[in-house]
């Protein structure tokens, strides 16, 4: 991104990749699942700022 | 500044950061905390560095579940002093129009998109965070899932 200009940036979160990122362990099942609900993707610099967020309902 | 692990070339590679022939781009792997009383293991010594049980040796007991790292301060409110992915950079990235496209929910990849907008200068990664608040107790307040090196310039010495 040169000084003073924009740039539109594409991250992509791939449910199957091997970190889960949908997943929780079922200890019962001995399995990674994906449970329904509400989730919320946030977008910043960093953990502590992450002025923006939007949600995905699951399920 | 700090500088961890460095080679022989230590020297060079800190003179140029100062002197803004390349921009630093490095964030913190981790959260860190403001005060002694905030990491997870304050006050409670079965979590670190463990507890003699009756065997004679320390046992170490990770009741902390998953609120480890970052998320232990996200899970219990507490402000970091430098929250994971903090980082100094000679410029300031802002982040506008953040979008999400999961047209077939978490059965195919999300794209993210953002535009970032670069003043005056430099390169700084951009993350996401992926919260499972919604799926009761077992699960932390949010993980790191992506992140991208948003590039950078800065002019003709650059590298």
């Amino acid at each position: 991104v040169e000084p003073g200009q924009s740039k539109p940036v594409t991250i992509a979160i791939d449910p199957a990749a091997t970190n889960h990122p949908f997943g929780v362990w079922d200890y019962c099942t001995r399995g990674f699942v994906t449970k329904p609900g509400k989730h919320t993707i946030y977008v910043g610099n960093s953990a502590d700022n992450t002025p923006h967020m939007a949600t995905l309902t699951v399920g | 500044m700090e500088a961890w692990n460095q080679g022989t070339e230590e020297g060079h590679v800190v003179a140029d950061l100062l002197l803004g022939v390349v921009n630093p781009s490095a964030k913190v792997p981790t959260s860190y905390p403001r005060s002694e009383a905030d990491p997870l293991y304050a006050g409670r010594p079965e979590r670190h560095p463990g507890t003699d049980e009756g065997d004679g040796y320390p046992v170490i007991r990770y009741s902390e579940g998953l609120q480890t790292g970052y998320r232990w301060f996200q899970a219990q409110g507490i402000q970091p002093l430098f929250g994971f992915g903090f980082g100094l950079f000679y410029t300031t990235f802002d982040i506008a129009d953040v979008a999400v496209d999961a047209p077939d929910g978490t059965d195919a990849p999300i794209a993210v998109t953002a535009s970032v907008t670069n003043r005056p200068r430099g390169r700084r990664r951009g993350g996401t965070g992926v919260s499972r608040g919604a799926c009761g107790g077992t699960s932390p307040p949010s993980d790191s899932s992506g992140s991208r090196r948003c590039s950078w310039s800065r002019g003709s010495r650059s590298r």
